[in-house]
């Protein structure tokens, strides 16, 4: 019952903030029903429209897993974008500098490289965090300008392709992931990402090592008395994070684009992914819905830019209405469960109520008031 | 070295500290409140944006002539409207609604980079703007004859402004009552509230002069430096100056000299590059980004952050 009522509420706040991006075009002087029009008709307008809405969602709930696997263990991995383009670069190099191998083993060698990539990408700022505290926060933002830097160098100098556009090489054509539907874009990578939701939710709630992480991200104190290797698992679940991240990059990398270009090729997908990961309260299955109404707010961007004249830039201050309202109603039901618990607790005073925990959010000493702020 | 060459290091270092010494400063009056505030960067890009915005289309409307400042002057006091109202909004999401601090903080990063690129379409129907005729002109220039002609250092209006304000912080924070609560609010809140004093209104008043500062920065950005507005043009300088805040130990005058210093590491990769030294500009590039994270892994033991920040009151 309380999953239902968290979705309600959850519910409620999507649609506080389309209202509120609804004011924003009216108060620009734009025919909202027409950019609404257009906004519905780019995503699910056509079978293809709805293709590419699917394809969109691909990168998207892949990077949405890994940044809510950060959040559940407590760390919030903003370098989410820096790590898609790393496991972009993995998989591309992968791709084309080992021709000759079997389809489906190059495949699986492709996507083996970006996750690599990904996760080595963030384990060392897990490795600062650990070894001098320094917050995530910071470290993994300055770790994406340093990866669009280097990707940039080394897509325009020692890996730029033949021709004068800056990009790489084309991946072999064995490399690629199927085509699910013909004269569509939409890849086998779509279901991969709905398994990777599904074994993310068997880790975190099916084995030790996904107790562990649970336990890190609601009390990291409570979890080192109880015999967690707190630092081991901070550590374990950046790097593993990172690794879906790279994940994300590498399916859209074989899937889609098929060799990288010096820029634009993630798209803004790390930093749509962290609304998506709070709007899906940071819960495997319930990131699948948030990552297709994202996907399809995206898709419908597109059209919308075009037919109605509205910036597609629309999306991300929807995403940040999304991200605070959302907040702000996990914030007030926290405060309101607090007080409800010490209240029951000054009635009956023989058994104290446990502290409130938030599933949707980090404790509150994860990120922030351990003196490693920033 | 050639004594031009050093002076021409020296105004880049100053043009490229002072955004980041002001960010700094909206980083402590945050934090030493007991707020984290890692909106600084969308402070800063907002109010980069509307100082730029406000002087333009009063120049446009013809309401001021192209002679005068006076449009840039209001650009600026736009700016730090701009940035004070979002450092309210994010005290009103941590402290009225408990948001985490560092959600709400990224929330505003991503409603900034949307808000900023959504009306620069919306006002000019293009990506990037066109140049002021003119920006905040120098009050004083020290020139120096060199090889290539005079080079000379500017100091502008809002680069001594930054340093004003960072002594009058330091004046603030350490010798006034204001100064006292708010270090009370940040390091042990309880005691203001034994005292009667709220720690909310204390924490609001704090926000609101911290996003004004982060705005303040933007508005140099824009009317002081290049004089026009590029998407996403303040490239991670609101990240970067919390590292000059941690380096600075959450003091005003120790941040000043370590913004100097971030502005010193800056200044020398744009000068490698005109210097025409056989290294990738991506490389160089990636300098202020890595000397931040060695500051942060150097100094994160040492440094120690007030004791109540990020807390729920």
């Amino acid at each position: 019952m309380n999953a239902f009522r968290n979705l309600a509420w959850s519910l409620a706040a999507v649609l506080a903030a389309l209202l509120t991006g609804g004011v924003v075009l009216a108060v620009s002087g734009y025919d909202v029903a027409d950019a609404l029009g257009a906004l519905l008709k780019g995503a699910l307008g056509s079978p293809n429209a709805v293709a590419e809405t699917l394809v969109n969602m691909t990168p998207l709930l892949l990077a949405a897993l890994a940044v809510a696997l950060g959040l559940r263990a407590g760390l919030f991995n903003i370098g989410v974008e820096g790590q898609f383009l790393m496991g972009g670069l993995g998989a591309v190099v992968a791709g084309y500098a080992l021709p000759g191998l079997p389809g489906g083993l190059h495949m699986l060698i492709v996507l083996a490289a970006g996750m690599a990539s990904g996760a080595a990408w963030a384990a060392v700022p897990a490795w600062m965090k650990a070894r001098f505290g320094a917050h995530e926060v910071i470290t993994t933002i300055m770790f994406n300008y340093i990866a669009f830097r280097l990707v940039g160098w080394l897509v325009r100098v020692p890996l730029h392709g033949p021709g004068s556009i800056p990009q790489t090489r084309y991946i072999a054509e064995g490399a690629h992931l199927p085509v699910l539907l013909a004269d569509t874009r939409l890849h086998a990578g779509f279901l991969l990402a709905l398994a990777v939701a599904g074994g993310l939710w068997w880790l975190l709630w099916h084995t030790p090592w996904g107790m562990a992480i649970r336990s890190v991200g609601l009390n990291p104190e409570a979890a080192e008395y109880a015999g967690v290797r707190v630092v081991r698992t901070l550590v374990g679940s950046l790097a593993l994070s990172g690794g879906l991240a790279g994940l994300a990059g590498a399916v859209q990398l074989a899937g889609v684009d098929h060799r990288l270009v010096e820029e634009g090729f993630s798209a803004g997908y790390g930093y749509d992914s962290i609304a998506v990961s709070l709007l899906g309260a940071n819960h495997p299955f319930a990131i699948v819905p948030a990552a297709l109404l994202f996907a399809a707010l995206r898709s419908g961007a597109g059209l919308m830019q075009i037919e109605a004249d509205v910036s597609s830039q629309i999306i991300s201050v929807l995403q940040a209405f999304v991200i605070l309202f959302v907040a702000a109603e996990a914030g007030l039901r926290r405060d309101r469960e607090f007080k409800a618990a010490r209240k029951a607790a000054a009635v009956a005073p023989p058994s104290p109520p446990a502290p409130p925990q938030d599933p949707n959010l980090p404790a509150a000493g994860a990120t922030s008031g351990q003196g490693q702020e920033a | 070295m050639e004594p031009a060459i050093l002076i021409g290091l020296l105004a880049a270092m100053l043009r490229l500290a002072t955004p980041l010494l002001l960010g700094s400063l909206s980083g402590i009056w945050a934090e030493r409140s007991g707020v984290v505030n890692i909106a600084i960067e969308g402070m800063m890009l907002t109010g980069a944006f509307a100082g730029y915005v406000v002087a333009e289309r009063l120049l446009d409307a013809g309401v001021f002539d192209g002679d005068g400042t006076g449009h840039l002057w209001i650009g600026v006091l736009a700016a730090v409207m701009v940035g004070s109202l979002l450092g309210l909004v994010h005290a009103f999401w941590t402290q009225r609604f408990r948001t985490d601090q560092i959600v709400s903080g990224t929330a505003l990063n991503i409603l900034a980079v949307g808000v900023t690129a959504y009306a620069l379409r919306l006002v000019y129907d293009v990506g990037g703007s066109t140049k002021l005729p003119e920006t905040l002109p120098a009050i004083l220039t020290w020139s120096v004859n060199g090889k290539d002609g005079p080079v000379g250092v500017s100091f502008t209006p809002l680069m001594v402004l930054a340093v004003v304000l960072c002594l009058l912080t330091h004046v603030v924070l350490f010798r006034t009552p204001w100064g006292l609560r708010t270090q009370a609010s940040g390091e042990h809140p309880l005691t203001l509230t034994s005292l009667g004093l709220s720690v909310l209104a204390t924490r609001y008043v704090n926000m609101a002069i911290s996003g004004g500062l982060a705005g303040l920065a933007g508005a140099f950005l824009t009317l002081e430096g290049i004089g026009q507005f590029n998407e996403g043009m303040t490239s991670g300088k609101g990240f970067i100056a919390l590292a000059v805040m941690i380096f600075g130990r959450w003091k005003p005058l120790p941040s000043l000299a370590a913004a100097c210093l971030f502005g010193l590491a800056d200044a020398m990769q744009i000068f490698l590059q005109t210097l025409g030294v056989e290294v990738p500009a991506e490389w160089l590039q990636m300098l202020p980004y890595v000397l931040t994270l060695v500051a942060l892994m150097g100094l994160m033991g040492r440094s120690r952050p007030p004791a109540a920040l990020g807390q729920v009151s």
